[in-house]
């Protein structure tokens, strides 16, 4: 047991081959090669080259060789057809981690945002801040600041159960740093060595420049109260995200309408085609509203600018489409940061969006 | 035969999704309906396994390709051997009745499932002597190692992301939302379930918007699909073979003629709607690996040849089957037409007690490829194998020498099918898992209030 769980492919094949080769006495085969397995052309070639300096083709002989694989094992199967006579050898070896897969990233948009790549990893990022030198990341187990590639992180202490649809915020004034997370706030210090410290908290979270609201406990929505620094504070149906727009603001609620509300904290409309992720952005030709599309979680999304005019909002630009579903936006000011789960790699990757007006 | 063979229905069925909108909502109450009818929720009983994930949870958990992810033991490792493992739990878990999870539950519960194999605590690890060397430990656990308590009552309590707040044994059970939930509360507040409901109820319930997830026969898939309905699958799962009762058909030759005759890939076809594998082994391709290594093209000429030589009076085979097997009796008249062909008469009949053979369901048992063949050979009938190696290649031979005498015609490994309603979305697919485990903490409700 132990020396087969040492066995590695070119072993198997090898073993294989000379077993073969033993079976059919040396006779001359045919031999047919299939795959089964999720092993690569490359791999499929190797096997086949470890046959070739033990069998002589040409005979009548069928050898049927199949790469297959099970849960734990690659199978190598050899049917040997004869006559009538058929004989099956096998070999295995076991399987390693699949290797990692690359898919395309998202395309580049011709839109007025421009997109930049921050941040990528294959843990959900709920947040990420650009500091002068190096970036900082929020996911739901650590905080993270690389200085290129020197890279120091924090775990975040587990004070509760986190919620199925994790959502974090992070807003820097080096050199502290404040992390929300549902239930939890965090304050450190991103001066090395990184530092950080975690009370269970219903903290209100920034929501935008100005505005701040609590995230319901273990939910993945705001509810209650809202404080916008110009308009007080007021009690909100619940709500996802909110956006300010010029005298407005907007707010995606969880019932999958956007609800626009004026300055007296009056509903003004309501938008029907946005997904739940709002984001406001000052742009030198006013402020714009950054929204998701209704897509599910199983297909790529896209963000498109708005624009609230006479109360309506009215597209503002081309929709950035995204290579997965957009699990976190969030209003950085003149810009926002919006984060996509790649649906071929499965990694996320935090992004910058810049509006470019006018160009 | 690929082992991801499977997946193509999956992230078809995931696309059937596409254009709902949004973040995951929270609130309502999914509506589910099953066919079995299990008097007890019990980890043991094969029946409710499907519901007992809901409730119950392992140390380790599976991916769709079959790599171990942490679920109650957050790591792991083991010796050279891979013979002795060690298991830290994940703290801060609790039982749905406040107690902690505490390593001597999770030695009471994994002692009955792992026979032969020595189980103990210290701290907060578990230590494992396994019966064999390998990874079967972490397949083994991750099916039937679910880690259960008793509550004050006596009940059996779980971790998982539900709770069972009612249970009619056979009839219906509600699942409540388990608030403190380490994974995160569950979308959905309750889960309402029916059991012991018909394939065709099932679906007509599904159409009329009386349940939100129903079981589909491979007859009713396209239906449903049809109907715009979301279509989740499992693995093949559920072997469907003809098997000889002890003591009929004692000539090998009438055996052989039978398999022989049969042709699979038409009723593969038409019958199953080209759903699960057409096999002639007991294990699916996914799980063994060698699955394809068993023929299974019918070979009419040759089993003609051996009809033709048994006597007229052995040439008549009484065939039963289970009304709940899907496409059960179709499957059944149709072996009669190709046992015809082979000059053989074969007379179909529900659940005839007294016929000679017997067309059988049998889910796969686990995940431990040995276990699983070891467990498959005895529950229909056949002799009880021998301490198998845990090389595929000793497994492919103890399959062999169990199947050579054709008392059991293995000829499909059919998947568990899943219809739901347009109000069900999936936050992290997949809701069902590749051994058919349900992970509907994952749904929500699209039109559900907080």
């Amino acid at each position: 047991m132990v020396a087969l769980l040492a066995l590695d492919m070119g072993g198997a094949a090898r073993d294989l081959a000379r077993n073969v080769a033993a079976a059919v006495a040396h006779d001359a085969v045919v031999l047919t090669v299939r795959n089964l397995s999720t092993l690569g052309a490359g791999e499929v070639a190797e096997i086949r080259r470890a046959f070739e300096p033990e069998l002589r083709t040409g005979g009548a002989t069928e050898v049927r060789l199949t790469i297959s694989e099970n849960l734990t094992q690659f199978l190598l199967v050899a049917e040997i057809h004869r006559g009538g006579e058929r004989e099956v050898l096998l070999e295995s070896w076991p399987r390693t981690a699949s290797p990692s897969r690359t898919g395309p990233k998202g395309a580049a948009a011709e839109v007025r945002l421009v997109k930049r790549l921050l941040w990528e990893q294959a843990q959900p990022i709920l947040d990420v801040a650009v500091l002068d030198d190096g970036i900082l990341v929020l996911d739901g187990e650590r905080v993270l600041l690389a200085h290129g590639a020197d890279q120091q992180s924090v775990p975040i202490p587990a004070l509760h159960p986190w919620p199925r649809d994790m959502r974090g915020r992070l807003a820097v004034n080096p050199p502290t740093f404040t992390a929300w997370l549902p239930g939890t706030v965090c304050r450190g210090s991103v001066a090395a060595p990184i530092s950080i410290d975690c009370r269970e908290s219903q903290e209100p979270w920034p929501l935008a420049p100005g505005a701040q609201a609590a995230l319901t406990p273990v939910r993945n929505y705001f509810e209650g109260r809202v404080e916008i620094a110009a308009w007080g504070a007021r009690e909100v149906p619940a709500f996802y995200a909110a956006a300010p727009a010029g005298d407005a603001w907007i707010f995606a609620g969880v019932e999958g309408r956007a609800h626009i509300y004026t300055r007296d904290w009056e509903p003004s409309g309501s938008i029907e085609q946005w997904g739940s992720d709002v984001a406001g952005v000052e742009t030198p030709c006013g402020p714009r509203i950054l929204a998701t599309r209704p897509a599910s979680l199983a297909e790529p999304d896209a963000i498109q600018p708005y624009e609230l005019i006479d109360g309506a909002a009215q597209p503002a630009g081309a929709a950035l489409e995204f290579a997965g579903p957009i699990t976190a936006l969030w209003s950085a000011g003149n810009s926002a940061t919006a984060v996509s789960r790649d649906l071929e790699t499965g990694r996320y990757a935090a992004f910058s969006l810049a509006p470019a007006c006018g160009s | 035969m690929r082992p991801s063979a499977w997946l193509p229905l999956a992230v078809l069925s995931a696309c059937a999704v596409c254009g709902a909108a949004t973040r995951p909502h929270y609130g309502g109450t999914l509506r589910v309906e099953m066919r079995a009818a299990p008097a007890t929720l019990d980890t043991a009983t094969p029946d409710a396994a499907p519901l007992a994930s809901l409730v119950f949870e392992p140390l380790v958990r599976l991916d769709a390709s079959g790599a171990p992810h942490p679920c109650l033991a957050i790591s792991w490792q083991h010796d050279a051997t891979a013979k002795r493992w060690q298991f830290n739990l994940r703290p801060g878990v609790k039982f749905h009745d406040g107690f902690a999870l505490v390593p001597a539950a999770v030695v009471a519960s994994l002692r009955s499932v792992l026979a032969g194999a020595v189980i103990g605590a210290a701290g907060d690890t578990i230590t494992i002597r396994a019966e064999r060397p390998g990874p079967g430990l972490l397949l083994e656990l991750a099916h039937n190692g679910l880690v259960f308590a008793r509550d004050a009552e006596g009940a059996l309590v779980g971790t998982g992301p539900f709770r069972l707040a009612s249970w009619e044994p056979g009839r219906r059970a509600t699942l409540a939302a388990s608030a403190d939930y380490w994974g995160g509360r569950a979308f959905v507040d309750a889960i309402e379930l029916q059991m012991g409901r018909g394939l065709r109820e099932q679906l007509v319930d599904l159409e009329i918007g009386k349940t939100d997830i129903a079981e589909l026969g491979p007859a009713e898939l396209r239906r449903a699909a049809e109907h715009g309905r979301a279509v989740w699958s499992s693995a093949p799962l559920h072997l469907i073979a003809l098997v000889f009762a002890p003591g009929h058909a004692a000539d090998p030759r009438l055996r052989e003629a039978l398999a022989l005759s049969i042709d699979r890939a038409a009723m593969h076809s038409v019958l199953l709607q080209k759903q699960g594998e057409i096999t002639a082994a007991l294990l699916p391709q996914w799980l063994s690996g060698y699955a394809f290594a068993f023929p299974t093209a019918p070979d009419p000429a040759r089993a003609r040849g051996l009809t033709a030589e048994l006597p007229a009076s052995a040439r008549v085979l009484a065939l039963s089957y289970d009304p709940a097997i899907p496409a059960g009796r179709a499957i059944c008249e149709r072996v009669a037409v190709n046992a015809r062909d082979a000059g053989l008469t074969v007379q179909v009949a529900p659940q005839n007690a007294k016929a000679d053979l017997n067309l059988v369901e049998v889910r796969l048992p686990s995940l431990n490829a040995v276990r699983a063949l070891v467990d498959i050979g005895p529950s229909i009938g056949l002799e009880a194998l021998q301490p198998v190696g845990p090389t595929p290649e000793a497994l492919y031979e103890s399959e062999r020498r169990l199947l050579e005498d054709f008392r059991a015609i293995p000829l499909f490994q059919l998947p568990d099918l899943y219809g739901a309603a347009g109000r069900v979305h999936v936050f992290q697919p997949p809701a069902i898992t590749r051994m058919g485990d349900w992970r509907f903490e994952n749904i929500w409700l699209s039109g559900a209030a907080p």
